[in-house]
């Protein structure tokens, strides 16, 4: 696969892209020439493009509409420092995938990478010993310890519901029910903007109960219920209620 | 272009007050010859029927031509030219004396037919173009008094009672008219203004042909003054109307441009407030250490540090947020926070309603002055708790600490930061911010924000 990037300042994102390099990823980098870019996209199957916006001789935008008529399907995100307003977006939104601000994050780049490869990303859950999550294989950082928890519970619970008194009773087993209420409030929050930034939203957050979506879920809990494998290994070893799974 | 308008607001009313009473004065002191005098005035009236039968074509066709009229508009113009022409006035305009009887009551009776249709239509317009609202006894009056006025109109005809007849006809023309002018001078046009103008001009000059056709005809003055006084009446009523109407548009836009103004310079304030020089070294240092430690650490406090940057920076060009993404900007202090202060300071975000909004980059001022004077961060079980919740006609929100709290007399909690946050809220969403505390306990912060009502859509 083909993808340009085009800065006019050298950016921290090749040596991103030299990290996550696959051998299916080819990329390109150019500084703000633009008949040279437009030459480059002609002449190669480009995929994905990653562009600046502001760059002193061309616009990112105005550069995006030209690519886009020569290859109608070719995946653009934006990268900059500025506010970009979606007016800006509007006639070429069906292209555009996203815009990600300065400085670029590695997991975002991965995830921008596998949009334009159409792939869709996998959470990986090991329940065995500790507890952790692995999105795209690089380790999610939960803002609080209840939070991680609240979802160690969830995912327990193999697709069943996780109803408020649930979660209460196992997480907050000795404080009164409504300080634990603001405490369970304030876990699913915090669930909720972790899943939303690693762009995963497998929770569906109703009143007082949560859903999970188990696609794209890899558990190796679920797998060994699934093949009715034993093991002698301890579930979610740091939480006291895991003995009841 | 507001000092204009109240001068015309102003100058109008005392214009057609000082006339009148000028007419009353010359037609009782027999100052002119009472022929010379009905004559002039009835010469008045033709010009300013034809300046207005003009104007209105003009009007009409440029309707025609506005992609944004509605029908109503235009069925407007149309009948309103029609009654102008199958007036009385009108009529002698294009045919004198030589009038035949059949024709002109075939032309009284499309003028009568085109008042009521000038009426409905406008009545229409206003309310759906214009989306005048009205007092509610005003309101039933009017209808009352067209409807009234209509009926009569008929009955009198069919009893051939010609005379009070037009003058009633002139009443219901004047009301038409009011309305008129209330909703083409809210379109703020110099065409509509002259319209107006000349309107007013008609109507004056009707008046006068009332009373001095009154006085010159003495068998005939009650009826005749009775109805140019009823005329004046309903006359200065819709003056009124109009007058309000006009102010209160003025106002509104005047008040939306101060408005803007005023939040302008507040999210100004922000940028200054915030960039403070001090800040931003010592979270480069942050970072600089950071990364000495580990690269993964210096990049997450980096990342950190932008995304405050990227907050405080687009408040130049922001109201509101809604309130997730205010949360996690917050969030993003307090993880920069944590690592500074290499403490963990404990926030409960205790959500339970998020859809809505509130100004843009006002939570975490508060959450951090909090932090800064409170000292929770150095009591054993402090915390800064942010609470939402809902009752049927606001959201609520608080920030409620277990620090030490102040004392409201002694220390001024008048800081510019909060101040400027407490107007944007009241200001952007008509929002109280109050701040309470108790020495030893904590402060809390309770911000009440009004439910918008369902705006129906046109």
């Amino acid at each position: 696969m083909k993808i340009i990037v085009v800065d006019d300042e050298k950016s921290s994102l090749h040596l991103f892209l030299d990290q996550l390099i696959e051998n299916d990823i080819d990329y390109h980098f150019f500084k703000d020439d633009g008949e040279a870019i437009i030459d480059y996209v002609k002449k190669n199957d480009v995929e994905g493009a990653f562009l600046d916006i502001h760059m002193p001789s061309i616009n990112g935008i105005a550069l995006a509409k030209k690519l886009i008529s020569i290859k109608p399907n070719i995946k653009i995100i934006f990268i900059t420092g500025y506010l970009v307003k979606d007016d800006d977006l509007k006639d070429i939104t069906a292209n555009v995938l996203g815009v990600i601000n300065k400085p670029v994050t590695q997991d975002e780049l991965l995830r921008y990478i596998m949009k334009i490869k159409e792939e869709t990303s996998i959470l990986t859950v090991k329940m065995y010993g500790g507890f952790d999550c692995f999105i795209n294989g690089h380790l999610v950082t939960f803002s609080s310890s209840k939070s991680k928890e609240l979802f160690a519970l969830l995912l327990v619970l193999n697709g069943k519901s996780l109803e408020m008194g649930l979660a209460i009773s196992n997480l907050w087993p000795d404080k009164d029910v409504e300080k634990a209420k603001i405490l369970y409030r304030d876990a699913v929050w915090r669930l909720r903007q972790t899943l939303k930034e690693i762009d995963f939203n497998c929770v569906n957050f109703g009143r007082a109960v949560l859903t999970l979506d188990k696609t794209n879920i890899v558990c190796d809990y679920w797998d060994n219920l699934k093949n009715h494998v034993e093991t002698d290994e301890i579930l979610l070893i740091s939480y006291s209620w895991a003995t009841f799974f | 272009m507001k000092k204009t308008k109240i001068t015309i607001i102003v100058a109008i009313p005392a214009l057609l007050i000082l006339t009148i009473l000028l007419g009353i004065f010359i037609a009782w002191n027999n100052l002119i010859e009472r022929q010379t005098f009905v004559r002039m005035g009835y010469y008045l009236t033709m010009i300013a029927i034809f300046a207005l039968s003009l104007l209105t074509i003009i009007e009409f066709i440029s309707i025609f031509f506005d992609k944004d009229a509605s029908r109503s508009t235009i069925i407007l113009s149309v009948a309103l030219l029609v009654f102008l022409l199958t007036s009385y006035d009108g009529l002698y305009l294009f045919f004198g004396d030589g009038l035949n009887q059949g024709l002109g009551i075939f032309f009284m009776n499309v003028n009568y037919f085109s008042i009521i249709v000038s009426v409905l239509s406008f009545l229409y317009l206003l309310r759906r173009d214009y989306n005048i609202v009205q007092p509610k006894i005003e309101k039933n009056l009017t209808y009352i008094g067209i409807s009234v006025l209509m009926v009569l109109n008929i009955v009198l005809s069919i009893f051939g009672l010609q005379i009070v007849n037009t003058f009633i006809t002139y009443s219901t023309f004047i009301l038409v008219c009011g309305r008129y002018m209330s909703s083409i001078f809210l379109n703020k046009t110099v065409k509509s203004s002259l319209i107006s103008t000349f309107i007013i001009i008609y109507l004056l000059f009707d008046m006068y042909l009332a009373l001095s056709l009154g006085f010159t005809f003495p068998k005939y003055f009650i009826s005749y003054s009775l109805c140019g006084l009823y005329s004046i009446l309903i006359f200065l009523n819709f003056l009124n109307i109009y007058f309000r109407f006009i102010v209160s548009k003025t106002n509104e836009a005047y008040k939306k441009e101060e408005l803007e103004k005023e939040l302008n310079i507040l999210n100004s304030h922000i940028l200054k407030n915030q960039i403070d020089p001090h800040y931003i070294f010592n979270s480069l240092n942050l970072i600089k250490s950071s990364y000495l430690v580990d690269k993964e650490k210096g990049e997450k406090v980096l990342d950190l540090f932008s995304k405050q940057m990227r907050a405080i920076v687009e408040s130049k060009d922001v109201y509101l947020a809604e309130l997730n993404k205010e949360l996690e900007v917050l969030l993003c202090y307090i993880e920069l926070e944590n690592i500074r202060i290499d403490k963990e300071i404990r926030v409960i975000f205790d959500i339970d309603i998020d859809d809505f909004e509130v100004p843009y980059f006002s939570i975490q001022p508060l959450v951090e002055n909090a932090i800064k004077y409170s000292g929770v961060t150095n009591k054993e079980d402090g915390y800064i708790k942010i609470s939402t919740t809902e009752d049927d006609k606001n959201y609520i929100m608080t920030i409620i600490d277990n620090g030490n709290g102040f004392d409201p007399d002694k220390v001024s909690v008048k800081s510019y930061g909060i101040k400027n946050i407490k107007e944007r809220f009241k200001l952007l969403l008509n929002a109280d911010m109050i701040i309470s505390s108790i020495l030893g306990i904590g402060t809390t912060i309770t911000i009440t924000i009004p439910k918008k009502k369902e705006v129906a859509t046109k």
